[in-house]
């Protein structure tokens, strides 16, 4: 068995391709499956070998490639503690916020040339746990998505802690100046991270060479008031 | 199938806890841009259009 550290074989690109692919396609399910805009825009696609709703919006498609675009440097150098997807009301105040926890273990046992697969295996059982999230999580707010309403423009956030990302106003991110030109970024407000009493739903965790990652949910007590 | 009713070693199930709680202190990054609204019609119009390219 050869032990590498994160530096060799550039590891860390290929987590942050590997992960960067998966947000992509957990954040068009999440959307589907909770219904934050209407299932019209969805097609069904076939990615990690299960079947996935994705959007064929191009702006809505653009927005979450511009947001991941910006996370991937982060997840090169092994700078990101967690993303978050979070759902708000009408009122801004999240609903539910689904957060992906992110460790990358320094070292690295290279056992098998399988190594991919197997994270490609383990990733695709947190695909599975979302298609099926709506059956542990209460129905959001009367007027909240399809098919009653169009919605209010920030009705999804995505928010992004990274590991040493102290408190400082307006902070910009501190990475390739053009990634951001089009897309800049800005420091969190309390009301989008805070929620009052949430109910903890964990959906999955898994553990490889690779990464460690955790998927849970928190859900708003009470979503309709 | 005498084997499937035996008694079989249990592990311990672990306790969930998340592994970076929130923290108020830290707040993270959002994009500054906000995410588009799709009305329904404009979603009815999408599929209409998306619809022929499956069967292509």
């Amino acid at each position: 068995m050869t032990t590498l550290t994160r530096q060799d074989l550039n590891f860390g690109q290929v987590v942050a391709d590997v992960l960067s692919e998966f947000l992509e396609v957990a954040v068009h399910l999440i959307l589907y499956v909770r219904e934050v805009y209407p299932i019209g825009i969805f097609q069904k696609r076939k990615k990690y070998n299960v079947p996935v709703q994705m959007s064929c919006h191009p702006e809505l498609n653009q927005y979450i490639q511009d947001t991941l675009h910006c996370v991937k440097p982060l997840l090169e150098k092994n700078d990101v503690e967690k993303v978050v997807v979070v759902i708000l009301d009408k009122e801004h105040h999240p609903v539910e916020r689904f957060v992906f926890e992110i460790t990358q273990p320094p070292l690295l046992s290279i056992s098998s040339e399988s190594l991919l697969s197997h994270v490609e295996q383990l990733l695709r059982a947190f695909i599975l746990k979302i298609s099926v999230c709506d059956a542990v999580l209460d129905n959001n707010p009367p007027g909240f998505g399809f098919p009653f309403s169009s919605l209010s423009p920030s009705e999804i956030s995505q928010l992004v802690l990274r590991k040493s990302s102290p408190y400082r106003a307006c902070q910009p991110l501190e990475i390739k100046p053009f990634v951001f030109q089009d897309f800049p970024w800005i420091l969190a407000d309390e009301q989008d991270v805070h929620m009052h009493d949430p109910r903890l739903i964990p959906l999955k965790t898994m553990t490889s060479d690779l990464l460690k990652m955790q998927l849970y949910v928190e859900e708003r007590a009470h979503k309709g008031t | 199938a005498e084997a499937a009713l035996k008694e079989f070693p249990i592990r311990q199930l672990p306790r969930f806890a998340p592994w970076f709680p929130n923290d108020l202190y830290r707040l993270p990054f959002k994009p500054k841009k906000q995410p588009p609204v799709i009305s329904c019609e404009e979603a009815e119009e999408l599929k209409q259009l998306s619809t022929p390219s499956e069967y292509v």
